[in-house]
């Protein structure tokens, strides 16, 4: 499958998560709502965070993984649901719809700045503050009527700005002697990930995985040069690079797979709770590991991404 | 000696292309310096050409090396490709 046929899969996916998503809100506003309404609105969001992510829309991405976070913290009964929180919530799932327009070309990017601060400052409220929701509502307001959208990229992303907006981010191995730490083997979901001849020809671009995975907290551990050919036999459109990461142990394996929706039938993915790198099913390493390595990790932090 | 200047953009088409030059100048058995200073996009199609010609060259004991890009360092990283391709970290190839 290209690229082309999987955004259109995903852009299905937004319409019918978008659907779901409104359906839900609105019966939150009805009041006629239970546990399964407030999931269902979360994962909506949570699955076009997921895809988003895997075909480098970021911007959608950033601002789901925001308003996933509150859905979360609002289905785990952290935040009481008053009219003030349904209210940022349907100004959030428009603020959605538009960033679904945008990466579908048919509206500019939106201006989602004062949106993610209101779902940033409910997030952090003490119990979803009745105070604090109904300024942040108020504040809301007011940006959205002075805002003015920039225009739309399409689909046309900044690779090299994601990639140097991540890799800032990455602590060395050792040379710079920091964060240098050997991963703590124990309790860590080991992951191996190898992209296939697929995942390149059709336009994708892996390091967008990885930076997802970076999301889940992963730290990367090795990479797999062994089915790199000698520069004769070197195919342009193939694909050669693997990697061994650690995931934190709370990671279900679920939210990895989610992340590879899109392109499973082009990538190989092998878990592994050991403390061993994960072998990897097919071909076998060129570079045979006679004893469990001790891992050593690059941090792959969350916290600066775009 | 051998100088092969990378495309702005390094994509399948700018990869194609400069694979022909890397296997011409492997056949000359030179020296091969490879200028990443103008490289502004890069991504895993780009860095593998660079990583299949640093290994390449190492098999058949011909010195190579690659200019400074802080762009093409900072994806490097990214990959776990940094030692291979700059030699200033230890290596991620089956870390030991």
């Amino acid at each position: 499958m290209k690229i082309e046929g999987i955004q259109d899969i995903f852009f299905q996916e937004c319409d019918e998560g978008l659907i779901q998503a409104e359906a839900g809100l609105l019966a939150l506003q009805s009041g006629a709502y239970d546990d399964e309404t407030i999931n269902t609105i979360f994962r909506a969001v949570h699955s076009i965070k997921g895809g988003s992510g895997a075909l480098g829309f970021t911007a959608l991405q950033h601002f789901t993984h925001h308003f996933e976070s509150l859905l979360d913290q609002i289905r785990n009964g952290d935040h009481a649901i008053t009219s003030d929180l349904v209210a940022t919530l349907l100004g959030a799932f428009d603020t959605l719809a538009d960033h679904v327009a945008a990466i579908r070309g048919e509206k500019p990017e939106p201006d989602d700045a004062a949106m993610l601060a209101s779902l940033k400052m409910i997030s952090t409220a003490e119990n979803g503050s009745a105070t604090a929701i109904a300024e942040t509502v108020g504040a809301v307001a007011v940006a959205v009527a002075v805002a003015d959208p920039a225009p739309a990229d399409d689909l046309d992303f900044d690779l090299s700005a994601m990639i140097d907006a991540l890799g800032s981010d990455l602590c060395p191995l050792d040379g710079d002697g920091e964060q240098a730490d050997d991963c703590d083997a124990g309790g860590t979901l080991g992951l191996y990930v190898r992209p296939l001849n697929g995942a390149i020809a059709n336009g994708g671009e892996p390091l967008f995985l990885l930076r997802e995975l970076a999301d889940l907290g992963a730290s990367l551990c090795a990479t797999d040069l062994s089915h790199i050919p000698d520069i004769e036999d070197f195919d342009p459109r193939a694909s050669y690079l693997g990697w061994h990461l650690d995931l934190p142990s709370s990671t279900a394996r679920e939210q990895v797979e989610e992340i590879f929706d899109f392109v499973e039938e082009d990538c190989i993915l092998h878990f592994s709770t050991d403390d061993s790198f994960p072998t990897p099913p097919v071909p076998a390493l060129a570079r045979p590991v006679g004893s469990p390595a001790r891992r050593r990790c690059v941090t792959l932090s969350l916290d600066h991404l775009p | 000696m051998a100088r092969i200047t990378m495309s702005p953009i390094m994509d399948s088409d700018a990869v194609d292309g400069h694979l022909d030059e890397l296997k011409a100048a492997f056949a000359r058995g030179c020296r091969i310096v490879i200028d990443c200073g103008g490289v502004a996009q890069i991504g895993t199609v780009g860095l593998q050409l660079l990583a299949c010609a640093v290994r390449s060259a190492q098999h058949r004991d011909i010195e190579i090396s690659l200019t400074d890009s802080e762009l093409v360092e900072t994806t490097a990283k990214l990959a776990g490709l940094n030692e291979l391709l700059f030699a200033r970290q230890p290596s991620l190839d089956m870390v030991k």
